[in-house]
Parts: structure tokens; C-alpha cells; sequence
């Protein structure tokens, strides 16, 4: 019996590389820099919740 | 005087100075001030990640109760494992529920895409509609939607990162990728908040 095998052409298969978009021009360095530009707007969208939910954890806690 | 577990007990504690972990004993001996004392420290942090994942209030609250009400029930039962942190353990627990709501209601949270997806696409549809927000907190509402236009994995991450403040190795735990899949996510999350920040600065002045 003869073994068959099908070799492997890597060249038609593509590489990670053909699926990097174009952001990947951009440097760690400018990506750290735009972060630290933008923590400031990011830290004011946070919120909590109302205090009548934390009452009820609370109060759940407690009967528990 | 302290109790079997060390904790002193009969009087105030200055439980602010406690690590969470310590926190998480008071409360499980029987002190509510433990529990209170970690949602007060951590509650930003948890509901902001929600809210931001799921855009709306109630049903962020709900959630966030929730996660908390398993939180008291695995702490009373005595499950709880020491060994992980208590805030990447909520966090795991609230996304899991995020994702549960999804799922219900078989809708997914607005985009759903591979990681380098192009946002370009979406912003046409968010610019059209910019105009009418204009008047309005415009900042604070445009970031908040340029969050919610981010590939959901991307979103989790950055919200992950930012706001509940876990480590790319608790948010890779969390997510079940590796961690630099979870660098990558979040790299391209500020890219594409930085393109689309661009294409609205260019908006306003073209």
C-alpha cells in the first residue's frame, strides 16, 4: 500500500500578518500617550450605583 | 480582646486600612461592616463596568445586585476560595451575568466582531445621528458611545482595565485568553477610540 501525503504550501495560507489592520502603524508609545490623554474623560464616565440598591444588598446580607 | 480569627471584636474597627481579603474574613465571622466596607470600596468599579457594558441603568443595577447577592451567598456558605482576589472574583461574576442577559434576551450588546475590526463602518452610522447630541454634554456623551461602538471584547477589556483596575493576567483569567491577546484587545480598543475621536475632530471641523 502506498502512504500519500499532501505537502504543505505555505505559500497560498495566510500569515498573521496579512490581517493586521493599518493600526498596527501606530507605535506602543503613541497608543501609551493617547491613553494617558484620555484617562481623565474615561475616570468621569464612572458611576455607582443608586444607594436603594446598596441598602438592598445590605439589608439581604442581613436577613440571610 | 480578638476573635478565633484575629480580629478584634467589641469595638470599631478602621476597616479602610484592611486589605480586601481581610475584609472578606470580618465579614464571614459575622461583622455586616466587612460587606460594607467592600462594596464602598469597589462599587464604582463594578457598576461603571456593567453600566458600560449593558447602557442601561436598571438593568445595570439589577446586575449589580445580583452579582452581589451570589457574593453573599458563596461567602455565607463557605465556598468561597481565599486564594483568588475578591475584586477580580466579582468582576468574573458580573460578566458572567452580562453575559447570561445577553444570551436571554438573544440580542448581543450592540457589535459583535473579531478583534481588528475596522470601526469606520459604525461611525457612519453614529455620525448621522451626532448631530442631535451636539447640544448635549457632547464630550461625555460621545466617549461613552465611541466606548459602546468598541468590538465587545475590546470593550470588556478596556473596561476591565480602566475601571474595575484588574491586571491583564486577572483579565485574561477572566476572559479565557491568554495575556497577550488580552494586551492586544486593549490596544486596539484605544486605537480605535483614537480613530474615532480623529474622524469626530475632523467632523467638527470640516
Amino acid at each position: 500500500m502506498t502512504k500519500t501525503s499532501t505537502s504543505k504550501n505555505n505559500v497560498n495560507l495566510p500569515t498573521p500578518n496579512m490581517f493586521q489592520l493599518k493600526t498596527d502603524i501606530e507605535s506602543d508609545a503613541e497608543i501609551d500617550l493617547f491613553y494617558d490623554q484620555i484617562k481623565g474623560k474615561l475616570d468621569r464616565l464612572a458611576t455607582n450605583p443608586q444607594d436603594e440598591t446598596i441598602n438592598k444588598i445590605l439589608a439581604y446580607s442581613r436577613a440571610k | 480582646m480578638a476573635n478565633s480569627k484575629g480580629f478584634s471584636v467589641g469595638k470599631p474597627m478602621n476597616l479602610q486600612s484592611y486589605n480586601d481579603q481581610d475584609l472578606v474574613k470580618v465579614y464571614i465571622t459575622g461583622n455586616e461592616n466587612g460587606l460594607q466596607e467592600l462594596l464602598r470600596r469597589h462599587k464604582s468599579k463594578i457598576y461603571t463596568s456593567i453600566y458600560l457594558l449593558v447602557k442601561d441603568q436598571y438593568l445595570a443595577e439589577d446586575i449589580f445586585q445580583d452579582a452581589f447577592i451570589k457574593v453573599i451567598n458563596t461567602l455565607r456558605s463557605g465556598r468561597y476560595n481565599e486564594e483568588g482576589k475578591f475584586l477580580p472574583w466579582v468582576m468574573r461574576i458580573a460578566h458572567n451575568l452580562v453575559i447570561d442577559y445577553f444570551r436571554k434576551e438573544k440580542r448581543t450588546p450592540i457589535i459583535t466582531s473579531s478583534d481588528g475590526m475596522d470601526v469606520f463602518n459604525m461611525l457612519q452610522f453614529y455620525d448621522e445621528s451626532a448631530e442631535d447630541r451636539m447640544l448635549r454634554d457632547q464630550t461625555h456623551k460621545d466617549l461613552k458611545a465611541m466606548i459602546h461602538l468598541l468590538p465587545d471584547e475590546q470593550k470588556e477589556v478596556l473596561l476591565m482595565r480602566h475601571y474595575a483596575d484588574l491586571s491583564f493576567k486577572e483579565i485574561a483569567d477572566l476572559t479565557d485568553v491568554s495575556i497577550n491577546t488580552a494586551l492586544g484587545r486593549m490596544r486596539y480598543a484605544l486605537s480605535n477610540l483614537r480613530k474615532m475621536l480623529k474622524t469626530k475632530e475632523m467632523t467638527y471641523k470640516g
